[in-house]
């Protein structure tokens, strides 16, 4: 297993975060965690890259292992080296005004001491991936909340992790946007078998390339399963706080006048292909 | 009323953001404005508050030329809620946040915004001991606290979760027919299920203009933009220009019951 949590409580703030976490992510997976604010999913994935214990004060309970580490006694720098995180907010990952995109991709790669030439050659093939070349003398914040994504996607993935996190990495950005990133995502995802945690509430983008979703709430995990499975469940989604897919709407409405047997649909291709079979 | 007359602006550094747009949105309209990144939406709206004047062109607002005003002359007629509440937040509670702009423009309701928007309970607490999300909803009480004709949400969705959105949901469902409301979104289903309008801009131009319904079933994946899952499904099915999945219910009921007259025709 690339992550292994087990019973693991997290208490931050005065508060108890997290509570009796037991959660296996296998080498190259792509799991999904949603849940309503509050419900602890950063508190999880800090803890995870050792923000917790090493920058924010807490107290914790039980283990996490990441990469063969022991995340709750691991420095950051080591954990670093393997797991890559990407915050909601661009503005937080951005290094300084005074650099470019290029040298803002090119940092942490030169912190590790990577030879000049690869380093060139990585840079400008995560740039022209995520459409940046264009913009790569500028500086970072010149550019649109989407680009300042686009641009910390970009110095995570040229480091080419183990584990990446990425936490509502597309917030800020359009259809468009969304997909490129993940496509991105996608493609380094099966070039280097990249284990990845997508922290969002766009089910959408869950149901099209997730395995596996963990739903959480008021700091534990209360469901975990199948993404379709999960994400198909409206009655269970909207108790908890979430807005279904208007698909799974859809056929759960038309359950109610028994014209849809089994499990909702989450996407069109699955809808249409059901009601042509029911008939 | 709004009425934006080739509508030009070309920033500092040379980018024309916004190229020769002429619009017009009546008064108590919802109107969505959605484009890719970068497509001019936001350098548009800003026009409407004088937080940007045209480099060529007219914005009117309820008659009055926006370019000879500055923004705090234009606070009571349209309020713009930013994208990044921490753009707008400075006070050190929430109550004195919420108050400030009533006390400036000398008009208001801050009490009921804050009980509109749940926040009446912590009022005397700091804006910085919330989350992102619920920074957001207090830049929006914020501004609907000074009651303007005209409020302007830039991307009230990004970095919301669920019972947020739905929140912000019910505040545009009371307020409509009171108010003339703005949306910039990426949030298409946002768009589908609270505009009756939609504008799409792309490379600074004004694309499409129109219902929403016949905007989503252009062609806006030429545009970048994915159509609402609800269209994408009544194109895939052919069940013409719908929006909501009560509509796509009551069609797939109608098909139903059409094919069992069929069958009950067939046997005499």
């Amino acid at each position: 297993m690339m992550i292994e949590i087990k019973d693991y409580s997290l208490w931050a703030g005065g508060k108890k975060v997290l509570d009796g976490i037991n959660l296996s992510v296998r080498e190259g997976e792509f799991l999904a965690i949603t849940g309503p604010t509050g419900s602890g999913k950063t508190e999880l994935c800090y803890s995870i890259i050792g923000i917790y214990p090493n920058m924010l004060p807490c107290r914790q309970k039980g283990k996490i292992k990441v990469c063969g580490m022991d995340a709750t006694k691991a420095k950051p720098a080591e954990l670093a080296m393997h797991v890559a995180y990407v915050f909601q907010n661009p503005i937080s990952q951005l290094t300084g005004y005074g650099m470019s995109v290029e040298e803002e991709v090119a940092f942490g790669l030169e912190n590790r001491g990577v030879e000049r030439e690869e380093m060139k050659e990585r840079v400008e093939r995560v740039l022209k991936t995520l459409g940046l070349w264009e913009v790569r003398k500028n500086s970072p914040f010149e550019l649109s909340g989407g680009q300042q994504q686009k641009v910390a996607l970009a110095s995570v993935l040229v480091l080419e992790p183990k584990v990446l996190i990425l936490d509502e990495p597309t917030g800020h950005l359009d259809s468009y946007g969304t997909r490129m990133v993940l496509e991105t995502v996608d493609k380094l995802r099966e070039e280097h078998n990249i284990t990845t945690i997508f922290v969002s509430h766009k089910f959408k983008e869950m149901v099209k390339r997730a395995e596996r979703v963990v739903v959480m709430l008021d700091g534990r995990i209360i469901r975990e399963g199948k993404t379709r499975d999960v994400l198909s469940d409206a009655e269970f989604l909207r108790k908890n706080g979430m807005i279904p897919l208007p698909i799974t709407e859809l056929s759960e409405k038309l359950r109610e006048e028994k014209r849809w047997k089994g499990r909702n649909a989450v996407d069109v291709e699955g809808f249409v292909a059901r009601w042509r079979e029911r008939r | 009323m709004i009425e934006v007359k080739n509508l030009t602006h070309v920033y500092e550094n040379g980018v024309v953001a916004v190229k020769d747009v002429s619009l017009r949105i009546e008064r108590n309209e919802v109107v969505g404005i959605i484009g890719q990144n970068g497509s001019g939406k936001t350098t548009l709206v800003k026009h409407f508050n004088a937080l940007l004047k045209p480099t060529k062109g007219k914005v009117m607002v309820n008659g009055i030329d926006v370019s000879e005003k500055e923004p705090y002359e234009m606070a009571s007629l349209v309020g713009y809620i930013f994208q990044n509440p921490d753009e707008q937040i400075f006070s050190k509670t929430i109550e004195e946040e919420v108050e400030f702009g009533v006390r400036q423009i000398g008009k208001g309701d801050s009490e009921w915004a804050l009980k509109t928007m749940g926040l009446w309970g912590v009022r005397k607490k700091n804006p910085y001991d919330f989350s992102y999300n619920t920074r957001k909803i207090i830049g929006i009480t914020s501004i609907i606290a000074m009651r303007p004709e005209v409020i302007i949400f830039d991307e009230p969705t990004t970095g919301q979760d669920p019972g947020g959105i739905l929140q912000v949901e019910g505040l545009i469902k009371e307020m409509k027919g009171k108010h003339t409301i703005i949306v910039i979104s990426h949030d298409i289903e946002f768009i589908a299920r609270n505009c009756e309008r939609v504008i799409l801009m792309d490379g600074g131009k004004k694309i499409f203009d129109g219902k929403t319904r016949d905007v989503f079933y252009d062609d806006i994946e030429r545009y970048g933009l994915e159509p609402p899952q609800i269209v994408q499904l009544s194109k895939r099915m052919g069940l013409g220009k719908i929006l909501t999945v009560e509509e796509v219910y009551e069609k797939l009921m109608k098909r139903k019951l059409k094919k069992s007259i069929n069958k009950v025709h067939k046997l005499f």
